[in-house]
């Protein structure tokens, strides 16, 4: 390994590889504290233009579609109100997905974690795991600043996401997801957005579709370990009160209404109170950790 | 339900049964310990098949006999509950865990035992032994970021002696605690200006001041997690960074020292690789095993070594963490926390305890931090919806 890089930086703890962060971001900007990586009151949702919000009724259709598709009469509850006059009927939803006997009982994107460079980029390094995974980038060195296993460093994603000591806000991750030299999109009218996860239902429905049906991970915002909290990450094994955490959302395991449900993530806070690389909970835990962090929210 | 045999992967893969077998046969002698000593890990010793011995079949416990307690709601649990020699232990207080409490069962209630005056205090863990209790605390304001300091307490409520202190601002995790009645051992990371390292250090209760580093190594080329004691033996997890960038993780598996001659370095356990979370005993020998690529603090199988046949089995529950064995059973969470469950090495049976009604609660309900040690079972439950702060329960398990 490259004494250039500093040992610590990598974020210690759990993990990691063997290439390590740079020294400036280990040193000057190195954490002081736990992984917090996401302003308080961070409830701003994406605001979305006319055809970005169509795409997301269409995905909010598909989701609807999970249901009738898997021979239940049982709708998410709110149902879907759209707002806009839809052109070329967007509320459809792609007629082709879920396919006649309903979704995949069981997806993982072979997304590949990234550590953290430092305690409020979190929101950067999801960013940058979503980003690699749609530009084809398979290395398994988790070294967010090396360009030759990146498709951008992780800092220059913190520049799109408008990342600072406060952390990174959903919509402005979202943003940076979309950058020109973001994510490459599945189909043309692709957006990430900033929403509401709604029921835990619908926010299962979310990630099945976006998995699914487009290949495409989701990141979400976690109160990663609450003080006395019955459901925390397996990744934060301690508890960490206050921190606002983001994960990417990179697979699932079961369908709704089956007995076990998992949500398989990334994690990218060793070093920072958390471990770096893949791991799964339930989806009782993924969902109360994020509600539990300013009521609930994802990027999709 | 599984029957017996039903898991059994084995070979006598295991490992360093020469000196394991010479660790159990020798006195604990902490006083008699080198000055700190080099960490290299040891080259695996040869196998030792040990005779098995002949018993009469055992006879499988009866789940629905076993009484679950549970402790009045205002005792609630900032952190797992941890079992320990007869006694439920745990850290907890209004704002920070700034407290440490204590039930022995048939006591009329709790009583805390310890009660930090320093603000922002964060007791984050807390072992315990017929001999006293070892805790770790956390305060930024009085030990500065990422500051610890482990704590010795001879009795309830007896003035803490300091037994070390550190930093890991960096690894924001601080030292993790194993102890027996001869000794306690913390495990974790310190990062001094001469450079940052993960550190195994042990004061032996006789002699409480006298430290003695056991293992320390750049933390580039190791994370030290989870001590735990057995007799003359210390096993820890380890996870090697810089094992192999080009992979989708780390490598990590387990390691033990030999406490009677700690200067001959630790060896290591080959296990089924990615191994974590020791657990040990007489008999057994437990650990977490992930799939490749894993977090090593991610949901795993857990594997049971057979000390005297060398045959590795694995528990039938998926997706489960943190193992601890007593006398007989092992403890463990699951994933889907709705089950409260032991695995009885004996039988190879897992013994589903509680699913709510036999606690007298209702609703969907959430189990976490089951802890063993000789028969008493610890655990927390609280309503799966959040609803409620968890309660501490306890079991006597059967010999």
């Amino acid at each position: 390994m490259e004494r250039r890089r500093s040992r610590w930086a990598v974020g210690t703890v759990v993990a990691l590889v063997a290439v390590l962060l740079l020294p400036g971001l280990a040193v000057g900007a190195g954490p002081d504290r736990t992984a917090n990586g996401e302003p308080d009151n961070d409830t701003q949702l994406s605001v979305l233009t006319p055809a970005d919000a169509a795409f997301v009724q269409k995905k909010l259709a598909m989701a609807a579609a999970i249901d009738s598709a898997q021979g239940s009469a049982v709708k998410p509850s709110g149902g879907v109100s759209p707002t806009y006059a839809c052109e070329l009927d967007p509320c459809e939803g792609d007629p082709t997905w879920p396919p006649p006997g309903g979704p995949s009982s069981a997806k993982t994107l072979g997304t590949k974690a990234r550590q953290q460079n430092n305690y409020y980029y979190c929101g950067p390094a999801t960013g940058q795991v979503v980003i690699n995974w749609t530009r084809g980038i398979i290395s398994g060195n988790n070294d967010g600043e090396d360009l030759s296993t990146n498709w951008r460093r992780q800092s220059r994603i913190a520049q799109w996401m408008g990342t600072t000591t406060a952390g990174t806000g959903g919509a402005n991750l979202a943003t940076g997801l979309n950058n020109p030299n973001g994510v490459v999109k599945p189909t043309a009218d692709w957006v990430y957005s900033y929403a509401d996860n709604g029921t835990m239902a619908a926010f299962y429905e979310k990630v099945i579709v976006d998995i699914d049906a487009f290949g495409m991970p989701l990141v979400l915002a976690t109160a990663p370990h609450l003080k006395d909290a019955v459901y925390y990450l397996s990744t934060w094994p301690k508890e960490v009160p206050g921190a606002h955490h983001w994960i990417v959302i990179r697979g699932y395991d079961g369908l709704p209404g089956s007995p076990s449900q998992i949500i398989r993530y990334q994690d990218s806070s060793a070093g920072y109170g958390g471990s770096t690389g893949p791991a799964s909970d339930t989806l009782a835990v993924i969902y109360a950790v994020s509600k539990a962090n300013q009521g609930g929210h994802v990027v999709w | 339900m599984v029957g017996a045999g039903d898991h059994t992967e084995a070979r006598g893969r295991a490992l360093f049964w020469g000196a394991a077998t010479l660790v159990l046969a020798t006195s604990c002698s902490p006083s008699t310990l080198p000055p700190p000593m080099a960490s290299a890990v040891a080259t695996a010793v040869a196998p030792q098949t040990l005779p098995a011995t002949a018993s009469p079949r055992p006879t499988r416990p009866d789940a629905a006999s076993i009484e679950l307690h549970l402790l009045d709601p205002r005792y609630v649990p900032g952190e797992a509950p941890v079992s320990a020699r007869g006694q439920v232990l745990w850290a907890a207080g209004e704002h920070w865990l700034s407290g440490v409490w204590r039930y022995v069962p048939g006591a009329s209630e709790p009583e805390q035992i310890f009660a930090s005056r320093r603000p922002k205090s964060n007791i984050s863990s807390v072992v315990g032994s017929a001999t006293g209790y070892a805790f770790v605390e956390e305060s930024e304001p009085a030990y500065g970021k990422g500051g610890w300091r482990v704590w010795f307490l001879s009795a309830p409520g007896a003035r803490p002696v300091e037994l070390a202190r550190g930093v890991a601002r960096m690894a924001g995790v601080s030292p993790l605690l194993a102890m027996d009645d001869d000794r306690v051992v913390w495990a974790g990371f310190d990062e001094p200006a001469t450079g940052f390292v993960t550190r195994v250090q042990m004061a032996p209760i006789s002699d409480i001041g006298r430290v003695t580093t056991l293992v320390e190594r750049p933390v580039d080329e190791s994370l030290i997690w989870y001590p735990t004691l057995h007799r003359d033996e210390l096993w820890f997890s380890t996870i090697h960074p810089s094992s192999d960038p080009s992979a989708e993780g780390p490598e990590y598996n387990l390691e033990m020292l030999d406490l009677t001659d700690p200067g001959a370095g630790s060896v290591r356990f080959l296990g089924t690789g990615h191994d974590f979370n020791p657990a040990v005993n007489d008999d057994d020998i437990v650990w977490k095993a992930n799939r490749r690529g894993d977090s090593a603090l991610n949901w795993g199988t857990l594997k049971v070594l057979d000390r005297r046949d060398q045959k590795v089995r694995t528990i039938p529950v998926e997706n489960a963490n943190r193992p601890s064995i007593g006398d007989r059973f092992v403890a463990f969470d699951e994933i889907s926390r709705t089950h409260l469950s032991v695995y009885d090495p004996v039988t190879r049976t897992v013994l589903h305890l509680a699913s709510g009604s036999k606690l007298g609660l209702e609703g969907d309900l959430a189990f976490g931090g089951e802890s063993v040690s000789g028969r008493l079972l610890a655990f927390s439950v609280g309503p799966a919806d959040a609803s409620a702060p968890p309660r501490i329960g306890w079991a006597i398990l059967p010999e």
